[in-house]
């Protein structure tokens, strides 16, 4: 392992594969002297052992090593929740692979030898990418935890307002008076913090659509 | 993904079989032939005379055929044997039995040659194999039979001095008038690298001389008939052993002698005295030099169409050289592109350092980067070896690529009259796969396509489709041969191991072509046989 040292866990990290040792250190000396976290590994099981869903920044993997390349470590971890965006940096042969890579969900691949212009701009737009899905994350948590707090009958409110339906047409099919349906939507807008409908669908939206995590 | 159906035929191969016939064959052989000799005899079927030709050419010689066929060429002694023993039957003398017996053999022999020639198949699977079997073996053994049975009777005792002499004088006229011909078709034999021998060359002339001798006049009526069947035979004889281009030359050839000679109004070719008769003779024998021609010319179409189809399976190796090659090149470049990597990284690290004038404290940094770049250096110096230019990324535009293998193939198709409908989908992705690649693919599916469309008689039932489309959904170009699949060819028969699929190995060294995302697989859907590529497309993502 190298460019090792302490890691804040919640500092965006780059997560380095590549079985060359002179790469890896290169790669590792370029980052870090721009001040970016990194660490380093030689193989890919090592990064297996070491991460989890909980690592931030994004994985700088190579794409053919001995053993498992890097486009079934993308996989592999992809299963256990590591989410990161993967730059994945190819041999000249290796483009095909790289290119099914990005199709597969990857960032994007650079070829060897790279700029480090490029491979800095790379990283820094997936860290973007990987701050955004952790807002995206976090907004998710905060919305779920709003929504645990409503009661049945609010539930079955805001899943009315969601359909776009009126308060006359949720009363009808809740069977209940206009009024009642009216202090429910009060209450659904007060606990999820909403200031009107379009908020609470804004909101609610991204936990129902099929891309939902 | 590769699939490959079992119903997959390819060209023709006679495969007869050649295991050694056990002893019930022999006894059943020998029971039918004295059963048959024995009927004809009770049955009276045959004039004495011509013991010796029509029970030969056709019962006899057909279960010697039969048997053959059935049980392979080592049947044949035992054919001979069983003739012997069914004319010995008859009462005629012992050695003209023996000498019917011998030809009859001989027959068959040549009747079995000649039907390889014309990829004959015993299982019968195909109308052609009936056709072959029941027009030209009997035909061919009823003429051996007959030249046999007319040298037994009559050939030597017909034959005068007198006659001789102008008989010999005869096929040396002919033999004269033909040279130039024959010295004028040398060159176009040369072209078409079909070559004859002095064997091929000797049995020409004995061809003409023989056609030439059939025109004298004066000669024994039954000798000129014999003369006449000597021709056929010998064209038959020459069959056996030159190629057809020879023999059509040779017949044509011929033809063209005993026209000249029948025209001729001196020595032993004086026609005058029977106009009619010799203006019927011209005619004759112009339209069997006109068919004789015909022929070779479509044997030297079908001869070009076969070369085509060689060199095409010769560029497809070719390009699998190639693209080993290029898979050598790739190795070599990324495992000198790892070294690269590192010495730009370092460099490039120290020169951003140099560009913010670190202080003297960062130094060691520097250094550090320095002794990267002088480690790597000599790491990429030992990598480096002889080689020829890098290779190029491997993508290739695919239809541009397919217009071009289309347009190579266009005369050939157009020779073998299968049309060709294509539908090219516009603005399709480049591909991910070399141009070598590429090229061994889209060639090897060509190739099993016009296999697949002649075997099928796909001119008349819907000629060659080809497809080439996006399938964006799993990030492939697909490029479709559909060929009509006759459904009346029994499997077993496209089973059978005589076929001759030397594709089948071809798309077995598809691995690393599969390997990199691409897939061939041939099947069957509906009435159609359907060859599909599947080639990673380069698609932007961003």
């Amino acid at each position: 392992m190298a460019g090792g040292g302490m890691i804040d866990p919640y500092e965006s990290t780059v997560y380095l594969v590549d079985d060359d040792r002179d790469v890896r250190e290169a790669i590792a000396f370029l980052l870090e002297a721009e001040g970016i976290a990194v660490q380093a590994f030689g193989e890919p099981g090592q990064m297996l052992k070491t991460l989890d869903a909980h690592a931030r920044g994004c994985l700088l993997l190579d794409v053919r090593m001995p053993g498992m390349d890097g486009l079934a470590l993308h996989q592999a971890l992809k299963k256990r929740g590591v989410a990161m965006p993967a730059v994945f940096i190819s041999g000249h042969g290796d483009i095909p692979m790289a290119v099914r890579a990005v199709n597969a969900g990857a960032l994007d691949f650079i070829e060897k030898p790279f700029d480090d212009n490029v491979l800095l701009e790379r990283i820094a737009r997936a860290f973007e990418l990987d701050a955004r899905r952790i807002r995206t994350e976090a907004e998710m948590i905060e919305i779920r935890r709003r929504l645990d707090q409503l009661t049945p009958r609010e539930r079955d409110v805001l899943r009315g307002i969601v359909d776009g339906r009126l308060n006359k047409q949720i009363a009808d099919d809740l069977d209940i008076s206009v009024r009642t349906v009216e202090l429910h939507r009060g209450r659904v807008l007060d606990k999820l913090e909403a200031t009107n409908a379009a908020d609470v669908v804004r909101m609610v939206l991204p936990l129902v659509s099929p891309d939902a995590s | 993904m590769r699939t490959v159906s079992a119903n997959s035929p390819g060209l023709l191969q006679v495969d007869w079989p050649h295991a050694a016939p056990g002893p019930t064959a022999h006894v059943v052989l020998l029971l039918l032939y004295t059963a048959t000799a024995l009927l004809t005899l009770v049955l009276g079927l045959d004039r004495p005379e011509g013991w010796a030709v029509w029970p030969a050419a056709s019962l006899g010689a057909g279960i010697g055929l039969g048997a053959v066929c059935r049980c392979g060429i080592g049947m044949l002694p035992a054919v001979a044997i069983a003739a012997a023993g069914a004319n010995l039957l008859s009462g005629i003398p012992t050695v003209e039995a023996l000498g019917v017996a011998g030809a009859q053999a001989v027959m068959i022999f040549a009747a079995v040659v000649l039907m390889r020639r014309l990829r004959f198949t015993a299982d019968l699977a195909r109308f052609r194999d009936f056709l072959i079997l029941v027009v030209f073996g009997p035909g061919l053994m009823a003429l051996v039979s007959a030249m046999a049975a007319v040298v037994l009777h009559q050939g030597i005792a017909g034959f005068t001095l007198g006659s001789a002499a102008r008989a010999w004088l005869a096929m040396g006229t002919g033999c004269i008038l033909m040279a130039p011909l024959v010295l004028m078709a040398r060159p176009h034999l040369r072209e078409h690298h079909s070559r004859v021998g002095p064997d091929g060359y000797v049995m020409i002339l004995v061809l003409v001389a023989l056609m030439t001798t059939s025109q004298m006049r004066g000669l024994d009526p039954e000798l000129t008939t014999s003369l006449s069947y000597a021709v056929l035979v010998a064209a038959a004889i020459i069959a056996m052993f030159q190629s057809a281009r020879t023999v059509a030359i040779a017949v044509a050839v011929a033809g063209l002698a005993g026209a000249i000679c029948a025209s001729l109004s001196f020595g032993p070719f004086d026609h005058a005295a029977d106009p009619d008769q010799r203006l019927l003779v011209l005619i004759k024998l112009c339209l069997t030099a006109f068919v004789a021609l015909s022929v070779s010319a479509v044997r030297a179409e079908h001869q070009r169409l076969s070369r085509q189809g060689s060199e095409r399976l010769n560029r497809i190796a070719r390009s699998g050289e190639a693209r080993a090659r290029e898979d050598a090149e790739t190795r070599i470049a990324g495992e000198l592109n790892q070294p690269l990597t590192a010495i730009r990284t370092y460099a490039q690290t120290a020169a951003r350092q140099l560009a913010r004038e670190l202080p003297d404290g960062d130094r060691a940094t520097l250094r550090r980067a320095l002794q990267g770049i002088v480690s790597g250096t000599e790491r990429a110096a030992r990598s480096v070896r002889p080689r020829g230019e890098g290779t190029a990324l491997p993508q290739t535009e695919v239809e541009s690529f397919v217009h071009q293998c289309l347009g190579e193939a266009g005369r050939e198709l157009a020779s073998r009259r299968i049309w060709l409908r294509k539908t090219i989908e516009s603005g399709l992705p480049p591909v991910l796969v070399s141009e070598a690649e590429l090229e061994r693919v889209v060639l090897l599916a060509l190739h099993i396509s016009i296999e697949l469309a002649v075997e099928n008689g796909t001119q008349r039932s819907g000629g060659l489709q080809l497809d080439c489309r996006l399938d964006a959904g799993k990030g492939l170009v697909l490029i479709e041969f559909r060929v009509h699949a006759d459904r009346r060819r029994s499997l077993a028969a496209e089973r059978s191991p005589g076929r001759n699929r030397d594709w089948l190995g071809w798309i077995e060294r598809l691995d690393r072509f599969e390997s990199e995302g691409g897939y061939f697989s041939l099947r069957e859907e509906g009435d159609q046989h359907v060859i599909r590529i599947g080639l990673p497309a380069a698609l932007d993502k961003q």
